[in-house]
This record gives C-alpha cells, structure tokens and sequence, in this order.
C-alpha cells in the first residue's frame, strides 16, 4: 500500500511516497535525508514539535513563548496544552532557560524562546 | 540629531541592516515604534525560521533574540516607542520627524536611509464582504497578537477567510487554545500557503480547506453571530444553491499582506505596480539616491532568512554611501520581468556587479520545470534549470550578472515552462 504525506521538515515541502516492502516502510520523493528519517517516523508513530506560550505574572507580557525540549506523539497534543495551562512563568526569562521540568512525568521540559525582562 | 545611516523598523530587515552598517563602520539610529526590537517575529511563537541562515529551526521570537542580541553588542543608538511621522529630503541627507514620550516631536538628520517598515494586513475594508461590520472580525495577524502577545482569545468559534500562511497558522493555533476552527474558505483554486503548513497545521487537526469557497455575508449586530459561506464557479461567482449558513463568533482574515511604504510618499521613488514596493538596485537602492528598502517593505518575503539578507545587503551599501566611497551615480540598468515570471526584485542592476545578485521571483502558475534566461542585447547571461516552481514559494536565487554591459539595453528575465 502506498501513502502520500507533505514532508513539513524545511518549506520545501516534499510529497513523500510511502510504501510498504517487506514489513519495512520505504520512502520516496524527499528531496533529503532528513525527509527519509521523517517520513519513516510518520509511517510508526507520528511526533509534533509543540510551541506555545504560558501565563506570566507580568501585567505587562501576560505570556511567555516556549517550546517543548523533545518532539511528542501528535495524538498526545492536547494532553501537553493542558499541563501547560497550570504553569506561571515568575519573574525574568531568556531563549533556552527551562521553565518547568518533566511535563507529565515524560521527561519532557518547558524552555522559554522569547525574552521577558520587566520594566523593559 | 544626526547619524550616518537611520533604519526604521526593528524587525528582522531593520536589525540586520542596523548591524551591517555599524559593522561597517557607520554610527546608526534604528527607530521602533514599538517598546521592543523583533518586530512582527515577536509574535511568531511557531518554529520553522532560521533554517537556511542558523541551520536551526528556530521559533520567530528566538530568531528575533539572537538577532537583538548581536545588535545590542554594537553601538546601535536603539529608539524603541518611536514612531517616524514624515521623512524630508535635503541635497545629502534626509531629514525624520519622530514623535515619543520622552522628547516629544524632534527631528534627526541622517546621511542615508534604510526602511524595513514591513508590511500590513489587508483587511475586510479591502475585500468585499456583504453585512454589518460586527465585533468579531480580525485579521490573522491581530488574532495571533491577541492569542501569543495578551492571552486573549479571539473567538471560541472560528471561520478563516483565506489559505495564507498565517491563517493557516493561526487555524492551528486557535485550535491548540481551545476554539473550534469550522474551516477554512479560499477564494482561489489553489491554497496559497506552503504544503507543509496545509499538512501540520489543518490535516493534524482535520480541519477542512474548501477551495473556490468564500465568505459572503457576515451576520450580527454587535458581535460576529454567524457568516454564510458559498462556492463559486469558475468565473469567482456564487453557485446557486451552495449557500450555507455557519453559526461563528470570529472570522479571521487571511487575504494577503501589503508592503507599508505610505510615509515614502513625499520623497516619490518609483513603485513596482506588483511588488507594491519600491523600484530597488541589487543593494536595494531605490530611485531616490541614499534611500534603501528591505524587508517585507520591499516585497512581501516567505522566508525571514531571506529578509535578513536584504537586510545586510542594503545596510552595509547604506553605510558605504554615508561615507561616498560607493557611487551614487552608478549605472542602473533595468531588469524586466517576461514570461511565467510575475515579478523579480530586484528591477535594476548597478553595474558593474562583481559580486553575485540575489534575484527574487514567484512564478505565475505552478511549474514543473522551467528554464531561466537573463538576456541582454540577445545574448545570454544566465541559463538554468529548475523544478517545481509554486507562486506560494519565492525563488531566491543567487546569480552571476559580472558579465552585463552598462552601457547595453536593459535585461530580460525569461521564465519559460519546459515539458518535462
Ligand atoms: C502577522 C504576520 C505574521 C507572520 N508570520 C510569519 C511566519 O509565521 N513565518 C514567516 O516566515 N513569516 C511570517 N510573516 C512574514 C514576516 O513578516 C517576515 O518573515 C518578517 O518578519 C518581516 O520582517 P520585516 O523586518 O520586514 O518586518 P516586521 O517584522 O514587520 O518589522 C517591521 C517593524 O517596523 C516597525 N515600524 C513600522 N512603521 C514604523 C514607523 N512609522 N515608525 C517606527 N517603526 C515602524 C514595526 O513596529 C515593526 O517592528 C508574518 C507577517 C505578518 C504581518
Ligand atoms: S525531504 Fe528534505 S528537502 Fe524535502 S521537505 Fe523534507 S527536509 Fe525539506
């Protein structure tokens, strides 16, 4: 059986072929490797990267951009929106400071990637 | 007040032009009307910026970070809550009016001038959309302000007028903070934005795209209540029939950006009809001699990699001219857009060009293969091939025009379609 999916690794945009060999996924159409390793992971289990912000106790920036530190399995988005909702960003923060630690016991960690710095 | 080289706008067009032109030696003011340097980036919490000039997939406000970093590092004179009314030419320098709390109205006089005011949304003023005008209706733009900069919610249930990159974003996004995204309408019989946003931000979230659809009417008083949705034919008109009405409290509009060049106004350069920016040289030079542009003021870019380039390349030849040592009576030849090319940029060339030009285009229909030419006088100076060419995806193409005669006719640029 072959499935045709958009790589969405760089803007290029790859259509991926899909297919299925002998038990092993087989891609074509990716114009690099990084498509290949991507679309190999989409035939298994597809990961996201999630990006957000959080709740800050600043009047000022209510919210702070972050990113999670590893990809996550699309299906468990919404879980992770959640978790986030209960976290406050206090006080000043930099691109790649860690702002919570082990998101649902997954070892997976909030990190800021926008600046906050008050009075500013 | 005065300065070599003053940049208006702290995006990332305006803070890598503020740092090739100090690198060059220039003394910069970079003016911003916002508190903030990053401009619209700021805003841009999703990733996919910085791959071809960090190697990275950054998010828009860790881009604009390392960005702001490297600026601070110079003596940059940084003006943030500054707003710049009205620009004056003077025989070799330009005169701003700026406007903020601390000094009130005050003009600075600077050598040469790059703008990177980036671009504007077009709003429902500018599209026609029947009914009352209703709390309720955002552009995406303002949407992702309200989401990403105040932790507001635009909406709980949403409708997007157009497939642009950031409405498609944005239907992601509204979906991630908990609103129901109905669809997505697009006039045209192509989604304008790129595959892979189509794919990770509606397919993801199985959230439909109807194309040759539009939003006819807006219904409500006080409060966006509902729109009613049609298909169209293939002239763009209503089919009878396929009206359909779809209970919503928000419709986001994502019907294309406009370069914001108004305050250029007085000092007349020459505008590109389809660019909707100035008539730029390679170095981004417009028709008013000093005056630069870059940025989505110049023309509305895809990529922030390739926005920051410009940026470079039209700060450090503003700096170069702040100083004389590059010619401001250069010759200019034209470059003429043919064929499958709907536009280029730049429109002129500064001979002689030693180094290699940076040539932006979109294609005017979807090409599988086509071939490129620049001619001058019948002969050619480039000829390429490329694939997969798509009006959603700029081209930006490095190429070597040494060999353009400045005293020649003007350039074609031929985009043609090959059969494969
Ligand atoms: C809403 C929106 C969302 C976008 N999302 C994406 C995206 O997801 N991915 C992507 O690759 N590209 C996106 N883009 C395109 C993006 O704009 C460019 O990639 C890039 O940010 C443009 O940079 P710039 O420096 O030209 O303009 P901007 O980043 O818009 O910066 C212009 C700056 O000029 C300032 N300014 C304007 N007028 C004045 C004045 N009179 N006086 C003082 N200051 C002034 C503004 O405040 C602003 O800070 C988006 C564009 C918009 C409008
Ligand atoms: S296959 Fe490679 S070139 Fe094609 S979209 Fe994926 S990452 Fe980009």
């Amino acid at each position: 059986m072959t499935k045709t999916i958009t790589c969405i690794v760089c803007p290029r945009g790859c259509p991926l072929q899909l297919s299925d060999a002998q038990g092993q996924v087989c891609v074509t159409g990716n114009g690099c490797k990084r498509g290949e390793a991507y679309g190999k992971q989409e035939a298994i289990h597809p990961l996201r990267t999630l990006t957000t912000t959080v709740c800050t106790d600043s009047k000022e920036w209510p919210r702070l951009p972050v990113r999670l530190s590893q990809d996550i399995p699309l299906e468990q988005v919404f879980a992770y929106m959640k978790a986030l909702d209960e976290i406050v960003a206090r006080g000043c923060w930099a691109p790649g400071d860690v702002v919570a630690q082990n998101l649902l016991d997954a070892g997976v960690d909030v990190v800021a990637t926008g600046e906050l710095v008050y009075g500013s | 007040m005065k300065c070599d080289v003053a940049v208006i706008g702290s995006g990332p067009a305006g803070m890598a032009a503020s740092e090739s032109a100090s690198l060059a030696g220039a003394s910069v003011c970079l003016i911003e009307r916002e508190e903030r340097m990053g401009g619209v980036l700021k805003q841009c919490v999703h990733d996919g910026f910085g791959l071809f000039r960090f190697g990275e997939k950054l998010t828009g406000p860790e881009y604009a970070w390392r960005y702001a970093q490297k600026v601070r590092a110079l003596p940059v004179d940084f003006m943030g809550s500054t707003y710049l009314k009205t620009v004056k030419k003077r025989e070799t320098s330009f005169l701003l009016e700026l406007v903020n709390s601390t000094h009130g109205v005050f003009s600075l006089e600077a050598r040469t001038l790059v703008t990177a005011m980036g671009c504007r949304e077009r709003t429902d003023r500018q599209i026609f959309l029947h009914g009352e005008r209703p709390a309720g209706v955002f552009t995406a733009g303002q949407a992702q302000h309200f989401i990403n900069i105040r932790g507001l919610m635009p909406g709980r249930r949403c409708v997007i007028l157009g497939s642009g990159d950031i409405g498609l974003i944005m239907a992601r996004r509204l979906t991630l903070e908990g609103a129901e995204v109905e669809g997505v309408y697009e006039v045209g019989e192509r989604c304008s934005g790129l595959p892979r946003n189509v794919a990770q931000c509606l397919e993801d979230y199985d959230i439909p795209l109807h194309l040759r659809s539009t939003v006819r009417t807006i219904h409500g008083r006080e409060r966006v209540e509902a729109v009613t949705v049609a298909q169209l034919d293939e002239e763009g008109h209503p089919l009878n029939g396929t009206e359909r009405r779809i209970e919503c409290d928000a419709l986001i509009l994502s019907v294309g950006l406009i370069p914001e060049n108004d305050l250029l106004a007085p000092l007349e350069p020459e505008m590109d009809p389809v660019t909707r920016g100035p008539v730029v040289d390679q170095w981004g030079q417009t028709s008013v001699p000093g005056l630069f542009s870059c940025g989505n003021a110049l023309q509305v870019y895809d990529l922030v990699d390739h926005v920051s380039e410009s940026g470079h390349r039209a700060g450090k030849a503003a700096a170069l001219l702040a100083e004389q040592s590059l010619a401001t009576r250069a010759p200019r030849i034209p470059i003429h857009a043919q064929d499958f090319a709907s536009y280029i940029v730049p429109q002129l060339l500064q001979c002689p060009s030693s180094e290699m030009v940076s040539m932006a285009f979109r294609p005017k229909t979807p090409i599988e293969k086509a071939s490129l030419r620049i001619v001058q006088d019948g002969q050619d100076l480039v000829c390429q091939t490329l694939h997969w060419l798509r009006p959603a995806e700029m081209q930006n193409l490095p190429l070597d025009l040494s060999q353009a005669n400045p005293q020649g006719p003007g350039l074609e640029f031929h985009l043609e379609q090959v059969m494969p």
